[in-house]
C-alpha cells in the first residue's frame, strides 16, 4: 500500500496533465487550426533574420516552428504535453518537493495552459510571433538552464560568474525568459544580487550595442506576449497567468520547508496544496476563452478553405442546445460568408433571407474590424482582389506575415493574373511544413490564364472581377463598400448579375433594384425566378406602382399569397405596435421572406 | 545578430562546396538557367561575389569558375564562391562559368557563360529603405546601408526604436550629399515628426514647414558642394485601383519647391503656384542648375474638392522636366526652362538625376502620374545634355517589362543603381549596370546576396537605393536620441 502511496502524487500529476491536454485538444482544435493559419515559419534567411533582430529571437523562431504543429491539433497538443512534462520534471528537480507537495509543480503548467486558452480574438491581433508556444517553451528552457546552473560546483564566485554569463549569453536567444532561467537558479542572497544585476545591466548593454529595433523600455519584456491593441495594453486578465507562473514557482520553493513541519501540519499543507491546484484550475476555467461565434467563425473559415459551401451553411445554422428555441445572434462576417456560400451554390435568391440575420459584435475587449477578421476572405471570394491584397499586406506589416496572408495574396494574384508575385508566395508556402500541398495545388495555375478561367474556384471569381478600373477606397468598411459597389454594378455574367441583385436587395434601394432585376432575369433565361427576387419585385411593384408595371409578371402564387398574408397580418396588429414588437410577432410566419427583411430588420450595423 | 546567421550559413555552404569536375559528360547546347540572372553581366572588380543557384533539374551539380589561370570548382545547386576566391578570380579579369549537372548518373555540361569584370570600381556602399510594399501601415521600416564589397547590411535607423504602437512613425526620403556618409538627411513623419539632418558630426531634427508652404520638405536634393538642400513640398494622397495591377496611385494635390539653408536654418520658397505641381528636385553636378519635374493642373470640376478632381483625372496628370539656373551668391533661382515636354508625348517624366560629368540626365518615364514605382510601364530614359535638342531616349539596356525607377549615379558616373520590380512585379530590388560614359549600359544585375535565394524569400522592397562613399558613423541609438528631441523650427 505504501508503495502505491509513494507513486500516487506522480500518477496524479501525470493524470492531470494528460487530462488537461486532452481537454485542450478536444475543445480547442479549431482555435489551434486558426493559430497556425495566423502564424508562419519559414526555413529562410530573411525569416530567421526577422526573428533575430530582437532579443529572444531564437525562442520565437522555435515557437513559430512549433505553432505549425497545430495544423494537426493532436500533434500541437502533444508538443505542449511534452513541454509541460519537462516543466513538471524540471521543477521537481529544481525544488525537490516531497510527497503530495509535488502537486505544486502543476501550478506553472496550469498557468501556462491559460496562456494558450485565454486568447480568443487576440490570435488575429497579437504581434508577437509564436506567442502560444513561447511561454511554455520559454519556461521549459529556463528550467533546464536553471537545472544546469544549479548543478555547478559550490564555489560562490564561479556561481556568480556563471549566473551573469548565462544571463548575458541566453538573453539574445530567449529574451526575458533568460531572466527566469537565472532567477530559478538562485540559491543564495549573493546569487540573487548577481541575478538582479544581470537583469538590470544586460538589456542596457545589448540595447546600446546590438539591438536598435525596439524601444529601450521593451528590452525587459521582449519575447513576452503583449496584449496591446492601439494605444491600450490589456493587463487584466491576460497577464494574470504570467504572474501565476511566478507564484507557482514561489509556492514550490516554499514547499521545501514543509519537511520541517509536524505530521499534522504537513496534513494541513496537503490540503493547502490541493486547494492551490483547485484554485489554479478554477482560474484556468475562468480565463478560458469560450465563445460560440468565435468557434463558428473559425469553422466557417475552414469550410471556405475546403470549398465546402454546404458546411458553411450548416455551421451557420448550428446552435448549442442551451439556446433552445431562441435565435443565436450572428456576426456580420458570418452573414456575409453565408451569402457568398449561397451565391456559390446558386441558392441565394431562394434562401438568403431564410437564415437568421444579425450584427452581433465579436466578443473581444476591443472593436474587431472586418478588414482584419474575415473581410479579406470575402474580398477574395467576390473578386475584389486588390482590396484582398491590400488588407493582407497591411496586416502583414502590422502583425507580421502569416500563412493566411500568403495564401490569400497568392490566390488573389492568380485571379488577377499577377503571376510573378503569385509564384513568389506559393514558393514560400511550399517551404512550410504543412502548407506545401496547398501551394502545390495552386502552382499549376501560375501563368495559365485559361486554366484559371476553367477552374471552379478561381474561374468563378474571375467572372466577378470589375469590368473597368478606377480609383477607390473602402474606408475600412468592407460590407458597406461591397454593398455600395455591387448594388451599383451591372454585369454580363449571371453570377455577377446575381451578386449585384443581392446587394441591391440588401440596400433596399428600389431604384437600384429594378435594372439589376431585369438584367438577372435576362441572364436567368427560362429558369425559375428565385423566390426572394420575386418577393422584392412584387413588393416594390406594389409600393411604387408607377415605376414598373408588374401586372404581366409571372409571380408564383405563393409569393403573392405571402405578401397578401403579410399585409393582412400587419393590419391585424394595428398601427400602434412598435417595430420591435412587430418584428417578434411577424418572425414565425414571415421571418424568411424579403418583406420581413425590408420592413422589420433594422439597426444592422457593420464593422 | 544577422552576422551570426551569416556565419552559420557560410559554414553550412562551405561544407557543401568541395567538388571535382566530371571527366565524362554530354555537351548541352541549351543555356543554363540560374537565379539571380548573372549571365553576361558586367560587375565592378570590387563587387561582392555573385552567388547564384542553378535552376536546371539535377541530382548533383558542379560548377567551374575560371579567369585567366585561376580555376575554382564548386559543388552543389547553390554556387557560392568565398570572398577570397571571388577576388582571386576577379583580379584576373572576366570570369567564365560552366555548370555541370548530373541526372540518372550521367553528367551534362552546359554552355559556359561569362561574367565580365570591369576595372571601374563601384562606390562601396548603397543605402536604401527596407519596406513592405504596403499602402498605409508602416511598422518595421528601416534605413539600411549595404556594403557592396561584401554582404554586410548595417542599420542606419529603424522606426521601431522610437515607435510605440500608439504613435507610429514613418521614415523616408533618405538622401546624402554626393554619397557623403557624414552629410545625410531623412524625414520622420507622424510620431516625433521632423527632418533629421546629419551634418559633419552633428545630428539635428528640424521642422521645415514654414508659413505658406504646402508641407515640410519631402523629396530632397542636397547641393553638390554647399550645405543647401532643395526640397519639394507635397500634399500627397493615396487611392486604390479596383482591378489594375498597379494597385495603388500616389498623387500630389499640391506641390512646390523650397531651398533649405542647413547652416542658417532658413527656408527659401521658390515659387508658389498651385496650378504648377513641382516635384523631385535634382542638382546639376556643378550646382548651377536645379532640375525638377512639374505638371500643370487646373481643376476640371470645381463642384468637387481638388483631391477628388485629381483622383478622377489621374490618368491625365503628366509631368514635364524643367530646370532653373541657380545663383549661389544670392541663393536665388532664374526662370524655368523646359528640358523635356513629356506631355506632348502623352507621357509623364519624373525623378531627374544628372550624371557626375553633367552630360546625362536620367529620368523615369511612364504614361501618367508622379510616383512611377507603382507604374508597371515606368522605364528609365536618358537625355544627352550636351545635345542642345535635349532629345530623350529609352535606356533600353536597363529596362524590363516591369517598373524601373529611383536611380542613382555612382560618384564617377560609371555605375547606376536603380529599383526594378522585374523579378515578380511587386517587390523592388536594386539593380546595377555599368555605364560607358556615352549613354550605353551593360546588362543589369541584382544586388548580390550571400544566400542566392535571399531575394525570393525576402518580403521587403528596397526603396530608393543611393550610392554612398563610406559607412555611416552615427549609431541608430544616436539617431534615435536626436529623433526624440523637439524639432527645431526652420525660419522663412
Amino acid at each position: 500500500m505504501k508503495k502505491y502511496t509513494k507513486y500516487a502524487p506522480q500518477s496524479a500529476i501525470a493524470a492531470f496533465i494528460l487530462l488537461l491536454t486532452a481537454v485542450l485538444y478536444l475543445s480547442e482544435s479549431d482555435t489551434m487550426w486558426l493559430a497556425q493559419e495566423q502564424s508562419l515559419w519559414l526555413p529562410t534567411k530573411p525569416f530567421l533574420n526577422s526573428m533575430m533582430r530582437l532579443p529572444g529571437g531564437l525562442l520565437l523562431w522555435i515557437s513559430c516552428w512549433c505553432t505549425q504543429l497545430f495544423y494537426h491539433p493532436w500533434m500541437g497538443s502533444l508538443a505542449l504535453l511534452l513541454l509541460w512534462t519537462v516543466i513538471v520534471l524540471g521543477v521537481q528537480r529544481l525544488f525537490r518537493p516531497q510527497g503530495w507537495m509535488r502537486l505544486l509543480t502543476l501550478l506553472p503548467v496550469i498557468a501556462l495552459a491559460a496562456t494558450v486558452t485565454q486568447n480568443g480574438y487576440w490570435i488575429y491581433y497579437m504581434k508577437m510571433p509564436g506567442f502560444l508556444y513561447a511561454p511554455s517553451l520559454g519556461t521549459a528552457l529556463a528550467i533546464v538552464i536553471a537545472c544546469l546552473l544549479r548543478s555547478l560546483p559550490g564555489n560562490r564566485w564561479l556561481r556568480l560568474f556563471a549566473i551573469a554569463f548565462t544571463g548575458f549569453v541566453t538573453y539574445p536567444l530567449l529574451g526575458a525568459w533568460s531572466f527566469l532561467a537565472i532567477l530559478l537558479s538562485c540559491q543564495s542572497l549573493w546569487d540573487f544580487v548577481a541575478v538582479v544585476s544581470t537583469i538590470t545591466i544586460a538589456p542596457l548593454i545589448y540595447y546600446r550595442t546590438m539591438y536598435a529595433e525596439t524601444m529601450l523600455k521593451y528590452m525587459w519584456s521582449t519575447a513576452l506576449p503583449s496584449y496591446r491593441y492601439g494605444d491600450k495594453t490589456y493587463f487584466w486578465p491576460y497577464h494574470v497567468p504570467y504572474y501565476g507562473i511566478l507564484l507557482g514557482f514561489l509556492l514550490c520553493i516554499i514547499s521545501r520547508w514543509q519537511t520541517a513541519l509536524s505530521d499534522k501540519k504537513q496534513r494541513y499543507g496537503i490540503v493547502l496544496v490541493l486547494a492551490a491546484v483547485a484554485g489554479y484550475s478554477f482560474g484556468l476555467y475562468k480565463l478560458w476563452y469560450r465563445d460560440t461565434n468565435f468557434t463558428k467563425e473559425i469553422r466557417i473559415q475552414r469550410a471556405v478553405e475546403d470549398r465546402d459551401w454546404e458546411s458553411v451553411l450548416r455551421i451557420y445554422r448550428e446552435k448549442p442546445s442551451a439556446w433552445g428555441h431562441k435565435e443565436m445572434p450572428v456576426t456580420r462576417i458570418m452573414v456575409m460568408t453565408k451569402n457568398v456560400a449561397l451565391l456559390r451554390l446558386g441558392r441565394a435568391g431562394d434562401e438568403m433571407f431564410t437564415y437568421q440575420d444579425g450584427a452581433e459584435l465579436q466578443h473581444a475587449p476591443f472593436p474587431i474590424k472586418m478588414t482584419q477578421v474575415g473581410g479579406k476572405m470575402i474580398y477574395y471570394e467576390v473578386g475584389k482582389e486588390n482590396f484582398c491584397t491590400r488588407w493582407n499586406m497591411e496586416d502583414a506589416v502590422e502583425f507580421g506575415w502569416r500563412v493566411t496572408h500568403l495564401k490569400y495574396m497568392a490566390k488573389a494574384a492568380l485571379v488577377e493574373g499577377d503571376w510573378g508575385v503569385a509564384a513568389k508566395y506559393l514558393r514560400l508556402l511550399e517551404k512550410t511544413m504543412w502548407q506545401n500541398d496547398w501551394a502545390r495545388k495552386y502552382e499549376p495555375f501560375v501563368g495559365e490564364k485559361k486554366k484559371c478561367w476553367d477552374d471552379e474556384e478561381i474561374g468563378f471569381i474571375m467572372r466577378l472581377l470589375p469590368g473597368g478600373d478606377r480609383l477607390d477606397g473602402d474606408k475600412t468598411l468592407v460590407e458597406m463598400y461591397l454593398l455600395q459597389t455591387f448594388s451599383h454594378g451591372m454585369g454580363a455574367d449571371k453570377n455577377y448579375a446575381e451578386l449585384t441583385l443581392m446587394c441591391a436587395l440588401i440596400t433596399q434601394d428600389i431604384d437600384l433594384f429594378w435594372p439589376r432585376f431585369f438584367r438577372f432575369a435576362e441572364l436567368n433565361g427560362n429558369n425559375h425566378m428565385p423566390t426572394h427576387y420575386q418577393e422584392a419585385a412584387y413588393l416594390y411593384g406594389n409600393l411604387e406602382p408607377g415605376k414598373v408595371d408588374i401586372t404581366g409578371m409571372p409571380f408564383d402564387e405563393s409569393v403573392k399569397r405571402s405578401y397578401y398574408d403579410f399585409c393582412q397580418f400587419n393590419q391585424q396588429l394595428g398601427p400602434n405596435m412598435s417595430e420591435e414588437e412587430k418584428a417578434i410577432r411577424f418572425r414565425p410566419a414571415f421571418g424568411k421572406t424579403f418583406y420581413y427583411f425590408y420592413f422589420l430588420v433594422r439597426n444592422v450595423k457593420t464593422n | 545578430m544577422s552576422r551570426l546567421t551569416n556565419l552559420l550559413l557560410s559554414l553550412v555552404l562551405l561544407s557543401a562546396c568541395t567538388a571535382k569536375l566530371p571527366t565524362e559528360y554530354k555537351e548541352s547546347s541549351a543555356p543554363v538557367d540560374i537565379y539571380p540572372d548573372y549571365i553576361g553581366v558586367t560587375v565592378p572588380v570590387n563587387m561582392a561575389p555573385l552567388h547564384f543557384s542553378i535552376e536546371n533539374e539535377g541530382d548533383d551539380y558542379v560548377t567551374l569558375l575560371s579567369a585567366g589561370d585561376e580555376r575554382i570548382v564548386l559543388g552543389g545547386k547553390e554556387v557560392c564562391p568565398s570572398l577570397k576566391e571571388w577576388q582571386r578570380l576577379a583580379g584576373k579579369g572576366d570570369i567564365s562559368v560552366r555548370v555541370f549537372t548530373q541526372q540518372d548518373g550521367k553528367w551534362t555540361a552546359y554552355q559556359p557563360f561569362p561574367i565580365y569584370v570591369s576595372s571601374d570600381s563601384i562606390d562601396p556602399y548603397i543605402s536604401y529603405r527596407l519596406i513592405s510594399p504596403s499602402y498605409v501601415a508602416y511598422e518595421n521600416l528601416t534605413l539600411q546601408q549595404r556594403c557592396l564589397e561584401n554582404y554586410d547590411e548595417l542599420l542606419i535607423y529603424g522606426n521601431m526604436i522610437n515607435s510605440p504602437e500608439e504613435d507610429g512613425q514613418c521614415i523616408n526620403c533618405h538622401f546624402t550629399q554626393g554619397g557623403n556618409p557624414e552629410r545625410f538627411q531623412f524625414h520622420v513623419r507622424q510620431g516625433m515628426g521632423g527632418t533629421v539632418i546629419a551634418n559633419d558630426g552633428d545630428i539635428n531634427k528640424v521642422d521645415l514647414k514654414v508659413e505658406g508652404s504646402v508641407s515640410g520638405g519631402v523629396y530632397p536634393a542636397w547641393h553638390p558642394t554647399e550645405k543647401l538642400i532643395a526640397y519639394s513640398t507635397n500634399k500627397t494622397g493615396q487611392s486604390f485601383h479596383t482591378i489594375h495591377l498597379n494597385k495603388i496611385e500616389v498623387q500630389d494635390t499640391y506641390s512646390d519647391l523650397i531651398l533649405y539653408d542647413v547652416e542658417a536654418n532658413v527656408v527659401h520658397p521658390l515659387e508658389c503656384d498651385s496650378n504648377e505641381l513641382d516635384c523631385f528636385p535634382a542638382w546639376s553636378p556643378d550646382g548651377r542648375w536645379l532640375y525638377y519635374c512639374s505638371a500643370h493642373y487646373e481643376q476640371q470640376d470645381t463642384s468637387i474638392v481638388r483631391d477628388e478632381d485629381i483622383i478622377r483625372n489621374f490618368r491625365t496628370m503628366r509631368y514635364n522636366l524643367y530646370r532653373r539656373p541657380f545663383d549661389l551668391a544670392t541663393l536665388s533661382f532664374g526662370e524655368r526652362q523646359l528640358v523635356y515636354d513629356a506631355m506632348s508625348d502623352s507621357l509623364s517624366a519624373t525623378e531627374p538625376k544628372i550624371s557626375p560629368d553633367g552630360r546625362w540626365l536620367m529620368f523615369t518615364r511612364g504614361s501618367y502620374g508622379i510616383f512611377h514605382i507603382w507604374h508597371g510601364d515606368a522605364d528609365l530614359c536618358l537625355i544627352d545634355l550636351n545635345d542642345s535638342t535635349f532629345t530623350p531616349r529609352v535606356a533600353v539596356e536597363l529596362n524590363s517589362d516591369n517598373v524601373e525607377a529611383w536611380h542613382s549615379w555612382s560618384h564617377d558616373g560609371r555605375w547606376v543603381v536603380f529599383s526594378s520590380r522585374r523579378e515578380d512585379g511587386n517587390y523592388t530590388r536594386p539593380f546595377f549596370a555599368h555605364h560607358d560614359g556615352n549613354g550605353h549600359f551593360t546588362k543589369p544585375f541584382c544586388l548580390p546576396q550571400d544566400d542566392p535565394e535571399y531575394h525570393r524569400d525576402l518580403l521587403f522592397s528596397y526603396n530608393v537605393p543611393e550610392f554612398m562613399s563610406g559607412r555611416v558613423t552615427y549609431s541608430p541609438q544616436d539617431i534615435a536620441e536626436c529623433v526624440k528631441k523637439e524639432a527645431k523650427k526652420a525660419k522663412k
